[in-house]
């Protein structure tokens, strides 16, 4: 009998967000494309056929649009006759993969340091903030050429500088999540029943401020996106023969004139899955706010 | 308010000095700059005497005390690239990123203000519905694109604008189109959500049923309010248009600081880097902090306490 009510709570629940979803066609519409991309992310590379990531110089700078080839060619070749589809999918991996990973990491440290700051206060808690301020107060994206121009731009140290570069947000959001929520009653029972300080931020508080920090990484993995387009477009990025969105635009760059197509494609993904983020990450407020909730649950909702 | 703004400087200062103590230690470790001025057959005579020369032989902390002692003379070391000293070429640099930068910002401000309290007024409105998504797409565009297809249509195909280069105002169009869009996308949500408050607020429906005048109520009555979020936000986006700034300078050619910091980065002009990225961070803080004393003389809340 529990486990029947339990389900059909469930049940109700995925039908609640699904019909959130239908009531805002965009942020529906996003997040078919961004799972789409996912999946191309996944299982994209070892879907295509090797023979379209070769070298084939009878088909260098192919036109887009055309049928005359394969379908694979639709939207042209690049300098060296590579399919562009297939370029495309083999950097939807690796831009995927590098903005992934930044954001899981700035994530965890910076919720992390910023939980530590906003329970423990005092000195350690200003020393932390004021490391948020020194890496705020400076464009993030010369101290990220600095750091790797110095160590190789490989594929880790890009991941840590965007992941150092976004901390900032975590930490002060964090933080001021846990100066509210540790005044609350549960805490103060916790402490008097003589949990440890450490149980109490990770196993009381950690989990409250969750939710938050998630809907700042929806619009964060947009930001280190750009991010990293814009350092692999800079060369201190990802380096060839590697791949991401923002190398093509680089490489593309120099057959402006001759090749418009090998620039214009990857930016405009790079832009349709920031547009996405920020379509569904402006849905997910609307939705975590209980005060502006009732906008997408009762519009034609007919069948409660 | 005065001890606020003397913590809010000390705090500042004491973050200039830990990103430039970071960077002068990080900029050493980039490798031996003789590499990059000496021809590859130099003999090591000659290698010996640059490093010399240059003190990059003596051990890290004494260059860096020697460092600070020319820094209270004023002096921030000679430029290995121009043979000049390092802050000319950075005061020279900086008022072509502050030009780019000031007119960008009035333009995505100014517009935003427009867009946003458009939108505001009639929430999901027809108009509110379009400014979103296309707001939405100025704030993820990735600029270097917007740039290089700006230029493709622009100078290549219609051959309305120079590809590159400082000159007159046509010169100034597409580097100034590319840098508002960003801030321009961001601020115009920002004003939208503190106009929507401001709108439904006490205030306004007071003055409504006073029978003020609909445009006073909404340019004095509401938009004083809203805009005081939108300062704050604008002034987050002050060292982000100087990330945009490194962008359309490399690309458009502009002598600017975000130009000469890549370029000396990547030639290890380790002199030129450090005084510009100190200049740089005083600058911005430095407007940081001007914003907020602006914020308190715009909200009398502030102002009183």
């Amino acid at each position: 009998m529990q486990l029947i009510i339990e389900k059909n709570h469930l049940i109700n629940k995925f039908r609640k967000i699904f019909s959130m979803f239908m009531n805002d066609k965009l942020a529906l519409i996003s997040i078919i494309f961004l799972l789409f991309m996912v999946f191309l992310a996944i299982f994209g590379p070892s879907l295509i056929n090797e023979s379209y990531t070769k070298m084939n110089l009878r088909l260098r700078n192919l036109e887009p649009f055309s049928f005359d080839h394969h379908i694979m060619y639709f939207f042209g070749a690049d300098a060296l006759g590579r399919s562009m589809i297939a370029r495309l999918i083999l950097a939807t991996q690796n831009t995927m993969f590098i903005a992934g990973s930044a954001v899981i990491l700035s994530m965890t440290l910076g919720g992390v340091l910023g939980l530590i700051s906003g329970y423990y206060g005092g000195r350690t808690g200003n020393l932390i903030m004021r490391m948020a301020d020194i890496i705020m107060s400076f464009p993030s994206l010369l101290l990220a050429v600095i750091v790797l121009y110095m160590f190789d731009p490989g594929l880790l140290n890009l991941v840590i500088v965007l992941a150092f570069t976004r901390m900032p947000i975590y930490m002060r959001t964090a933080r001021a999540e846990v100066l509210e929520i540790r005044e609350r009653l549960f805490v103060s029972a916790a402490i008097s029943m003589g949990a440890s300080n450490l149980r109490i931020i990770f196993k009381h508080i950690a989990p409250l401020t969750i939710p938050t920090l998630l809907t700042i990484a929806t619009l964060d993995f947009a930001f280190v996106m750009l991010g990293e387009s814009a350092l692999s477009f800079l060369g201190v990025g990802i380096q060839p023969p590697e791949v991401t969105w923002g190398l093509m635009v680089a490489q593309g760059r120099n057959y402006l004139q001759i090749a418009w197509w090998l620039a214009f494609f990857p930016g405009l993904i790079i832009m349709s899955v920031a547009l996405s983020l920020n379509l569904l990450s402006s849905w997910l407020r609307i939705v975590l706010d209980p005060r502006q909730r009732w906008r997408l649950e009762n519009i034609g909702d007919k069948s409660d | 308010m005065r001890q606020y703004l003397s913590k809010r400087i000390f705090s500042s200062i004491l973050a200039i000095t830990g990103l430039f103590v970071m960077v002068f230690f990080l900029a050493r470790l980039t490798g031996d700059p003789g590499h990059l001025y000496l021809p590859i057959d130099a003999p090591l005579e000659v290698r010996k005497e640059f490093s010399e020369k240059h003190g990059f032989n003596d051990p890290i902390y004494i260059q860096f005390g020697k460092f600070l002692e020319d820094l209270t003379d004023g002096n921030f070391g000679y430029s290995l690239r121009k043979e000049r000293p390092a802050i000319d070429i950075v005061l020279e640099a900086i008022p072509v990123t502050l030009s780019l930068a000031a007119v960008a910002m009035s333009i995505a401000v100014v517009g935003a203000i427009l867009i946003g309290s458009l939108a505001a007024y009639r929430p999901n409105g027809i108009f509110d519905r379009i400014s979103r998504v296309v707001s939405l797409t100025a704030a993820s565009a990735p600029d270097f694109w917007v740039a290089i297809t700006a230029i493709l249509i622009f100078s290549v195909s219609l051959g309305w604008l120079p590809t590159s280069g400082i000159g007159g105002v046509p010169y100034w169009i597409m580097p100034i189109g590319i840098l508002v869009i960003r801030p321009l996308g961001l601020l115009v949500q920002v004003v939208r959500g503190s106009m929507i408050t401001a709108l439904s607020s006490d205030f306004v429906k007071t003055a409504r049923a006073k029978g003020v005048k609909e445009k006073v109520v909404i340019f004095k009555h509401a938009l004083r309010n809203g805009l005081l979020p939108v300062i704050t936000v604008a002034g987050d986006q002050a060292a982000a248009i100087a990330n945009g700034a490194v962008i359309v300078e490399t690309i458009f050619g502009w002598p600017g600081i975000g130009k000469l910091m890549i370029d000396s980065i990547m030639q290890r002009d380790f002199a030129v880097v450090q005084a510009s990225i100190l200049i740089t961070a005083i600058v911005i803080l430095s407007i940081n902090i001007i914003i907020d004393i602006a914020y308190a003389v715009l909200d009398p809340r502030i102002r009183h306490k």
